[in-house]
């Protein structure tokens, strides 16, 4: 078989191409009409593609025990980022929700800064054989409440999920894991059925033609989409649903482009990239003879995979809409420079292991 | 690292990547089709493009009905206030349309509202120069009938199906339908979800193809001479309604045909009574009274079972059938006539005694050649015809009232057509009106013909309306005083007055048929569409410039 360094890189960067071209694609239609040039976002994205690339290959080159040192100060500052971003006049709101911070030349999201600096610090935080679970579940859930306050339901599942995952494979006790996971469901229905635009989301997941022109204008013109595609795909370029009938086109809602465009083949290979991609990732992480590197593998591969599947099954209606980039695919700068940066560190990881 | 942990997470991982997949299969397998058609739907518009209707040409090519493009005035009353622009647009529309304008822009809670649908070319200038915005202007293409009403029992209208599309309804619009609206094409366009065309998309353009003309034998002149003179006759002789009908006897070319009352087609829509679109002369039925005395004289001519010198043994007075007892109109008796003076002098009781020479078999076939109960296949869509009952059926009364034209319907164009054969030498024409007739039928010999225009002559010559017959001319006529039937009864003052005839008699150019319902000055036919047929001939030799023939 072959190895992971070798292979691993190759998958990082396709996905990062087809990215780009589904990007340009998805984009043309809101780029030409609110900046005058089709290919606006491209171009932007294509910068940031190539940021996150020269940060991949910096943290491809560097040890990734020295991440350890940076663990604690990390998830300080990504703490009051977290914060900061919920104080008006710091932070710009969209749509209701206030998830960037402003820095004048661009924006940011600290949320996805937090997704790598949470996984550092439970990657340090797990690696005893003490029970580290109480200091564990603490910063899981103060982050995850910070989180929740923007409001953004699909990066707090995200990183809960990704905290599960790292507990349990680096020996969590079953007895803790039994009796919060529960508890976390719960706590995320109530937020749901709480919130009345969570609640109807919830809703039109049951019924995706509810209210077409409310609540379930989103799903439904994905799943249009999907089905315009059918096995074979419309052609590359050649989405209709693109033209204003898709909301977030070439964010969240990319993979339905994909899906008119190339079908269901195209929609099968993006799977498989993305199993690709966790089994390789996996396999690195299983290689890694100390515990801080397996916790550290097992969390980067398993935040990037599960914000990938949640996108997805969101895309096909398996679970409510959350609102979550595919990562290397979407449009986004801090999404994708922080998930090359993550593979950097992956990367770095296999090569010495 | 923990082997189970490791393999539990690839697991879940997987299985979930497992169910995502299998979701995606389904809607982009099973549902696709489903999904493609309402993704479809969103996006395509598709704009209906109605072919030109072809016109309708009288016989010199001037159109009878032809199509004009009005415009339908709409506007924004979100970015229109009342000004004084508007007092002078208010002025342009038509009052119906005026009267509404201020209320219709006060509706500001729309965006659209139309204002008039009945905006011309010229209109359309006058107010585009006014410069308002958000007003505008879609293409109506509207129907127009240049012979205004006298025409409109042939042409009928053209209206809107249930679909909204054009349709012709009644006359030749309505028989012509298809030939003349001809295919509508279409445009599909793809826009976004604000309606705006997709750049990249080809267009589908579905090109209309145009309807074809229709020319006509009908003469503009002649429609108007005949609407003219009906109009006088039915105020002349006070009666409630009536017909003429011009037609050429050989070809069955229908030369022009008025009926009063009529309608505007123009603005059908404003009309009491949608029976009066029915063209009477192909679809109101009436007992032919004495003018159907010719039909069966003609028929037991060309059977040979009597001569125009026979005579009539049975005129000496009333004649009993079955259980009636059958009379002439004026109870006046003339022993040993012969059938022409049955002919002159009306004689119900002598035709009783044709028919029974003619026999039973015998007159019911000649009523079958003479295509009587059914219709003709004149090309109007309104014509029905009067069903028989069937052969077996006919009693001896039936058979013997018949013979002088009571007891049996007819419409006028059947009336027409038959005395059309007597004109043309026994051959029964095919009245048509937008196409050629084709073969005509012979029904009756050549000698026959013959032998009942000399008597129709005769009738003229000697007749009560000798005095109206224009001088120098032969004319084959006959007059015929039908009364109506009124609830099992006939009623003796409510008659339709009739006379049916051709001219010149030997080489007839014109056979014409007028019909008065219910003339109040007097009920004979005699006194009111003989005097009626004359006048009328008398324009029609002028006109045809046909010179006197004795």
């Amino acid at each position: 078989m072959a190895r992971p360094t070798v292979v691993f890189p190759w998958i990082v960067v396709g996905l990062v191409l087809f990215g780009l071209v589904m990007v340009g694609n998805a984009s043309v239609v809101d780029a030409a009409r609110d900046f005058g040039d089709q290919w606006y976002f491209l171009k932007l994205q294509t910068g940031w593609a190539g940021i996150g690339l020269v940060g991949l290959w910096l943290t491809s080159r560097f040890p990734y025990q020295n991440w350890a040192r940076f663990a604690k100060i990390g998830f300080v500052v990504s703490g009051l980022l977290l914060v900061a971003v919920l104080i008006p006049g710091l932070s710009i709101r969209i749509l209701g929700a206030r998830r960037w911070l402003d820095l004048g030349l661009f924006s940011f999201q600290p949320a996805e800064l937090a997704k790598l600096t949470l996984v550092l610090y439970w990657a340090k935080l797990l690696d005893t054989k003490k029970d580290m679970f109480w200091p564990f579940i603490i910063s899981l859930l103060g982050t995850a409440a910070l989180v929740m306050l923007e409001p953004d339901l699909g990066t707090t599942l995200v990183l809960v999920g990704t905290g599960l995952v790292v507990y349990f494979a680096s020996g969590g006790k079953m007895k803790y894991l039994a009796l919060v996971t529960p508890l976390i469901i719960l706590a995320g229905l109530g937020l749901i059925l709480l919130s009345p635009y969570r609640r109807s989301r919830l809703m039109t997941y049951f019924d995706y033609s509810r209210d077409p022109l409310g609540s379930s204008y989103h799903i439904r013109q994905v799943l249009l989409s999907l089905g315009s595609g059918g096995p074979w795909g419309v052609g590359l370029g050649q989405s209709r649903q693109k033209y204003e009938f898709l909301p977030e086109v070439s964010t969240d809602s990319i993979f339905a482009v994909v899906g008119e465009e190339l079908g269901l083949v195209g929609t099968t290979a993006l799977i498989l990239a993305f199993a690709a991609f966790f089994f390789w990732g996996m396999k690195i992480a299983k290689r890694v003879d100390d515990q801080f590197g397996a916790n550290l593998a097992i969390g980067l591969v398993g935040w990037i995979s599960l914000q990938a599947l949640l996108n997805m099954a969101a895309m096909v209606a398996l679970v409510p809409l959350t609102g979550i980039p595919l990562p290397f695919i979407s449009y986004g700068g801090s999404s994708l420079v922080i998930a090359l940066v993550s593979c950097g560190i992956l990367i770095n990881i296999s090569r010495q292991n | 690292m923990n082997n189970w942990r490791f393999t539990f997470i690839i697991t879940v991982f997987f299985l979930i990547m497992a169910g995502v997949w299998a979701r995606l299969v389904y809607w982009q397998v099973f549902a696709a089709d489903d999904l493609r058609q309402q993704a479809a739907d969103q996006r395509l518009t598709i704009v209906e493009m109605p072919g030109t209707r072809g016109e309708i040409l009288a016989s010199d090519g001037f159109p009878l009905a032809a199509n004009r493009l009005n415009y339908l005035l709409w506007a924004n009353p979100k970015q229109n206030v009342w000004n004084s622009k508007w007092d002078e647009i208010s002025r342009l529309l038509p009052a119906s349309d005026s009267a509404k304008l201020s209320e219709k822009l006060s509706w500001t809670n729309l965006s659209w509202v139309a204002l008039s649908s009945q905006i011309s070319p010229q209109i359309k200038d006058l107010i585009e120069k006014m410069d308002l915005e958000g007003v505008g202007f879609d293409p109506r293409p509207v129907r127009f009938y240049p012979e205004g009403s006298s025409s409109a029992h042939l042409l009928g209208f053209v209206g809107q199906d249930a679909g909204g599309t054009a349709k012709g309804y009644f006359g030749l619009e309505g028989y012509y339908d298809r030939k003349l609206a001809g295919r509508g094409g279409k445009v599909i366009l793809e826009t976004d979800a604000f309606g705006h065309p997709i750049v990249i998309s080809g267009q589908n353009l579905f090109p209309a193809v145009d309807g074809q003309q229709v020319q006509t034998s009908i003469d503009r002149t002649l429609q108007f001479i005949l609407a003219n003179q009906l109009t006088t006759g039915l105020a002349k002789y006070q009666a409630k309604s009536g017909t003429i009908t011009v037609m050429e006897p050989f070809s069955g070319r229908v030369l022009a045909m008025v009926s009063l009352p009529n309608y505007d087609p123009d603005h059908y829509q404003q009309v009491d009574d949608a029976q009066v679109y029915k063209n009477p002369v192909v679809s109101e039925f009436y007992e032919p009274g004495s003018t159907f005395k010719v039909v069966t004289m003609a028929s037991a001519l060309d059977a040979g079972v009597v001569t125009p010198d026979t005579k009539c043994p049975i005129c000496k007075g009333p004649v009993p059938v079955a259980e009636y007892t059958i009379r002439t109109w004026n109870d006046k008796y003339f022993p040993d006539s012969t059938l022409t003076d049955v002919i002159v002098h009306s004689d119900n009781v002598g035709m009783v005694y044709v028919s029974q020479k003619l026999g039973r078999d015998t007159q019911l076939e000649y009523l079958h050649r003479f295509g009587l109960g059914a219709p003709t296949g004149i090309d109007l869509q309104d014509e029905t015809s009067p069903v028989f009952r069937p052969d077996r059926n006919w009693t001896e009364v039936d058979l013997a009232t018949t013979a002088f034209g009571q007891g049996i319907a007819v419409t006028p164009i059947q009336m027409l057509r038959s005395v059309a054969a007597i004109a043309a030498g026994g051959k029964l024409p095919n009245p048509k009106l937008g196409a050629d007739g084709g073969e005509s039928q012979r029904v009756v010999s050549e000698t026959a013909a013959a032998q009942v225009t000399q008597m129709m002559i005769k009738a003229v010559e000697n007749g009560e309306a000798k005095w109206a017959k224009p001088a120098g001319y032969t004319i084959a006529g006959k007059t015929g005083t039908a009364q109506i039937p009124v609830a099992g009864h006939y009623d003796k003052d409510q008659t339709i007055a009739s006379f049916v005839g051709f001219a010149p008699a030997f080489s007839p150019q014109f056979v014409m048929l007028v019909t008065l319902n219910q003339p109040q000055t007097s009920p004979w036919g005699s006194e009111t569409a003989a005097p009626l047929w004359f006048s009328v001939a008398r324009e029609l030799f002028r006109y045809y410039k046909i010179g006197p023939d004795r």
